[in-house]
């Protein structure tokens, strides 16, 4: 009897331990002594081996489940603020599962690699970075747009000091073009979740912020035609600003290669492989339900978005002369598949957008990652300045190997199978655009042969005749992605089984109000 | 007519600002015969903290007292509090100003504890004779505190400035008092109230509504009567320029909220007002912050801050929604008084540490002082309205305000649409000005010869008060928006 009782407070607790874990963890932290540096960043590693253990459970929990709706037994609501009808509400679902557990591995990874740059004010960075952390997990969690709002916000000013105190020589510039461009999207998401939550009555006339209860009062409202088309295109776009900045889709993305390159490793890993995906997560959690009509009125201009993405990031990528920044733009360019199937809205499509959240969470972490192993070493990320380095370091080449080629799409891993369900999932829906896609395919295929070329083969250059291979803990932080990356590209379905009842749902949802 | 006896019973409402008078007038004596210099503070302290007391007793009136020259109903007692509150951070930031002539801290103080009567008193008029007594009675009071550092030209300068246009702006509000007269018979708000009942907007009424927004609009800082700011702000002694900027905004915005809901609700005025004030009030928070951003001074940057804060809150006039209105703007003046007090109590350890108030004085604070450098991280986050602050649950009301009005269909609702797509575009402004501060704390490093910044207890009192209030309203509003929806002028 007390058992059940217990795995029941444990139950309703599990999501909020989630982001709460971190944040105690960061307490604990402030309150050790500034010299203390070795017992901080340990702290900062076990709260963060905490919160992935945590997201590991939740994953694999939701892998057992017949179906991984969002009404399964971790749902919690409670009240915050009556007056505003605020609740804390929290749950995952097929949509949120994967990507609190790829928030979990990701940061456990980041937070190992950050051992070094965690040096310099050891008590500042390992508090911001736990609390980065709490507002990432909190984001994918929150079931109430205020909630949800006050998370999104909560990882800004971390991310703003991570990059701005940690980062490159252009750190100052890029941590405040990273803050108000996102702060820019912010503001008018807010003005979007107000038209919805004034708009968007319940049965019994109450006002609301729950999601849930908002989808299902949209679709109603939507059926009966009142929730006009002409208001859902505006909220979508002003909610979709907010999110497209922070994908980010083209012509939003100019923050992204500033930030990403700045900002140190540990930090690029985690903008690259959780920030983006919040935006894409948005989409599918937010404006696809709460706004159908202005979803499909905008699904054209979306998927002509996410094309230009994909070549012109591509594009750029080939372009590039620093290492980092070239991985950066091919970021742009694999978000683009994700909004490419979001737009098409087959199970298909969804399904892949989601899949390619989560690979590319992975690969373009490993990119990273990779990107500063050299550049600990080599003090530069000019592609051109290498060249040889696959015979003298056999370990660092087979995993910058392995992690481009699922980059570059190849079967067999995770990328091809996330790109192949976009496309199949797109065709039918917007032939010509995904043909031109394609293209991009191509392009990153040059673009990652090229870089592969100019750093693994040719002649050896002398000057790093010194360098060192990957040492242990560099391996250790790139294995669990790699790892993630095969195994997902040899067995999908263990992630698609996750995915499918709620991308399904959602497609149904959708149906009934495509034209 | 009323009773002597009847008028004495009637003192119990006023016990808030009775007692701050008395405490001026006893601070003003004592200093004169016994000239005790510091040992005032702990009777101002006292004073302030006793009136806050008194003020929060549930003592409320809706009848109006003393020939209906007053009414201490909840919502006086709101702003009683909150100036009670004001004025008790204040004489703590006080304290350890090191600028200000010890032989002067009796006069200091005494006029200091006098100005928070004279808020007390703005807040509960109904009479326009007794409005303009006790706007004038708080301005008087506070040209003299701006010019109180009689030895620097700057502070004297502010004053004369400030005195100047004080006089002109109050001049041209006392022809709108008496074109309101003129128009409805009577100076009793309730009376004229009566008068306008279901009467068509006027010329006239339009023209004094205009003339008496002059005024009130210059206790708020609203543009364009906002010219006195920067100079009054920056010359004044710190804590008085932190009370101008909290305490002397919310009695102008107490005052609005109180003529603008009892007086002009029977005229059908609304579009008027939706243009007038809206566009007024993009004005004034455009103007501040896109002027802000240049600043290198802390004081005229958090001076034009200010002026944009005060159109936030001037938003939330424009839907004339009493339900909605008051809250919005009575929730964001609370938050607004512990987040901004907060950020001029770092000023003050500043100053106190190199003599100067600018932008670079505070370059590698994080590293001189953690503490003052994370406490005004925090505070400058919720002026920019970040969650989950106090500044953030403040705006959050006014967009919800704005967009409330447009979705129900209000005249001139897609005006409001607009205005919040401007607040929108003005809390990015805001934003970068504010991290520019932050830029300087926490990203420079400090000179050489910076000394490590000394907090002295008076101030870090209140700067702990300042930022356990500032996460409490953001991370628990509940009892907070209970309470100001609870004091909010009765719907008519």
């Amino acid at each position: 009897m007390l058992d059940a009782r217990i795995l029941q407070a444990f139950d309703q607790s599990l999501l909020t331990l989630l982001w709460a874990v971190p944040v105690l963890g960061g307490i604990i932290i402030l309150l050790l002594p500034r010299e203390a540096r070795g017992a901080i960043k340990w702290t900062m590693i076990l709260a963060s081996l905490a919160a992935c253990a945590l997201s590991t459970y939740v994953a694999v929990e939701l892998w057992r489940m017949p179906q991984a709706t969002i009404d399964n037994r971790w749902l919690f609501s409670v009240a915050w603020i009556p007056a505003v009808n605020v609740l804390y509400k929290v749950g995952v679902d097929g949509i949120s599962g994967p990507m609190v557990f790829l928030t979990g591995v990701v940061s456990l990874m980041a937070a190992i690699a950050s051992w070094n740059v965690a040096d310099q004010r050891a008590k500042e960075y390992c508090t911001l970075f736990l609390l980065l952390l709490a507002g990432m997990m909190g984001t994918f969690v929150a079931l109430d747009l205020f909630v949800f709002y006050v998370f999104w916000e909560v990882m800004l000013v971390p991310m703003y000091f991570l990059i701005g105190i940690w980062g490159g020589p252009q750190r100052e510039y890029a941590a405040i073009k990273f803050f108000l461009y996102t702060l820019a999207g912010s503001v008018f998401m807010l003005i979007g979740f107000l038209v919805l939550y004034f708009n968007l009555r319940n049965p019994d006339n109450t006002l609301t912020f729950d999601m849930i209860a908002l989808a299902r009062n949209a679709q109603e409202a939507s059926m009966e035609n009142l929730f006009s088309p002409r208001l859902q295109f505006w909220v979508f776009a002003a909610m979709g600003v907010g999110f497209a900045i922070k994908v980010p889709m083209w012509p939003f993305h100019t923050w992204l290669p500033d930030a990403h390159v700045e900002a140190p490793t540990p930090i690029s890993v985690i903008l690259a492989g959780v920030l983006l995906k919040m935006g894409t997560y948005g989409f599918y959690r937010i404006g696809y339900p709460l706004t159908p009509l202005g979803a499909e009125a905008w699904r054209p201009i979306i998927a002509a978005l996410a094309v230009i993405a994909i070549i012109y990031g591509a594009y750029c990528a080939l372009a590039q002369q620093d290492f980092k920044k070239l991985v950066a733009y091919s970021s742009v360019s694999h978000m683009g598949f994700v909004m490419l199937g979001l737009a098409a809205l087959t199970v298909n499509g969804l399904n892949g957008g989601l899949f390619q959240m989560f690979a590319h969470g992975c690969i373009t972490s490993c990119l990273f990652l990779l990107v500063g192993v050299l550049y600990d070493r080599a003090h530069t990320r000019d592609l051109y300045a290498f060249g040889g380095l696959g015979t003298r370091l056999p370990k660092y080449t087979f995993c910058m190997m392995l992690a481009f080629f699922a980059s570059m799409g190849l079967p067999g891993l995770a990328g091809f199978v996330a790109e192949f369900m976009v496309f199949s999932g797109a065709m039918p829906v917007y032939m010509w655009l995904t043909c031109l896609s394609i293209i991009g395919i191509t392009i990153t295929a040059t673009y990652i042969l090229y870089t592969l070329q100019r750093i693994l083969l040719g002649p050896f250059n002398q000057r790093w005749s010194n360098l060192t291979d990957i040492s242990g803990r560099e391996a250790l932080t790139l294995a669990p992605l790699l790892a993630l990356t095969v195994v997902l590209g040899i067995f999908p379905g263990l992630l698609l089984k996750i995915q499918e009842p709620s991308v399904q749902a959602l497609v149904d949802t959708m149906s009934r109000f495509a034209k | 007519m009323v009773g002597a006896s009847e008028l004495w019973q009637q003192m119990r409402y006023l016990m808030p600002e009775g007692l701050l008078l008395c405490a001026g007038l006893v601070i003003l004596l004592f200093d004169l015969v016994v000239k005790k210099g510091r040992s005032l503070y702990p009777l101002a302290m006292l004073a302030t903290a006793g009136a806050a007391a008194l003020a929060l007793l549930p003592l409320e009136s809706s009848e109006p007292l003393f020939f209906g020259m007053i009414q201490s109903d909840a919502f006086a007692r709101y702003f009683k509090v909150f100036s009670a509150l004001a004025g008790f951070l204040v004489v703590l930031m006080s304290m350890d100003y090191k600028p200000l002539p010890a032989r002067f801290v009796g006069e200091y103080l005494g006029i200091l504890v006098l100005a928070l009567a004279a808020i007390m008193l703005l807040a509960e008029s109904t009479n326009l004779l007794m409005i303009f007594l006790s706007l004038e009675f708080l301005s008087l009071s506070s040209y003299i505190l701006v010019g109180f550092l009689r030895n620097d030209k700057k502070s004297k300068e502010a004053s004369l400035k400030y005195f100047l246009f004080g006089a002109m702006c109050t001049a041209v509000m006392l022809y709108g008092f008496a074109l309101l007269y003129g128009a409805s018979g009577s100076l009793d708000l309730p009376a004229i109230k009566a008068a306008f009942a279901n009467r068509q907007n006027t010329p006239l009424t339009c023209l004094a509504m205009l003339f008496i927004l002059a005024g009130f609009g210059f206790k708020v800082a609203m543009v364009p009567f906002h010219a006195w700011v920067p100079d009054a702000y920056e010359g004044a002694p710190t804590p008085i320029t932190a009370f101008l900027s909290v305490g002397s905004k919310a009695g102008g915005f107490a005052v609005l909220l109180r003529v603008f809901f009892t007086v002009f609700p029977g005229l059908d005025y609304h579009p008027y007002w939706l243009a007038v004030v809206g566009v007024l009030a993009v004005f004034t928070m455009t103007v501040g912050n896109v002027i802000a951003c240049s600043q290198d001074n802390l004081k005229r940057l958090l001076g034009y801050s200010s002026i944009a804060q005060a159109g936030y809150v001037l938003l939330g006039f424009v839907v004339m929604d009493g339900r909605f209105t008051q809250p919005a703007v009575m929730i964001y003046l609370l938050a607004y008084l512990f987040m901004n007090l907060g950020a001029f109590v770092v000023v003050i350890v500043i100053a106190n540490t190199t003599g100067q108030e600018e932008i670079d004085d505070l370059a590698g604070l994080s590293e001189r002082s953690p503490l003052l450098a994370w406490s005004m991280f925090i505070f400058l986050l919720s002026l920019a309205g970040v969650p989950p602050l106090g500044g953030w649950i403040g705006k959050y009301y006014i967009f919800a305000t704005l967009v409330k009005g447009y979705l129900e269909g209000l005249s001139g609702g897609n005006l409001m649409l607009w205005f919040a797509v401007a607040l929108a575009v003005n809390s990015v402004i805001a934003a970068y000005y504010y991290f520019r501060i932050v830029k300087a704390m926490f990203f420079e490093h400090a000179r050489e010869r910076m000394a490590r910044p000394v907090v002295g207890g008076p101030l870090l009192t209140a700067l702990y008060v300042s930022l356990i209030l500032t996460f409490a309203v953001g991370l628990w509003p509940q009892p907070f928006l209970n309470w100001v929806s609870r004091m909010a002028l009765p719907l008519l």
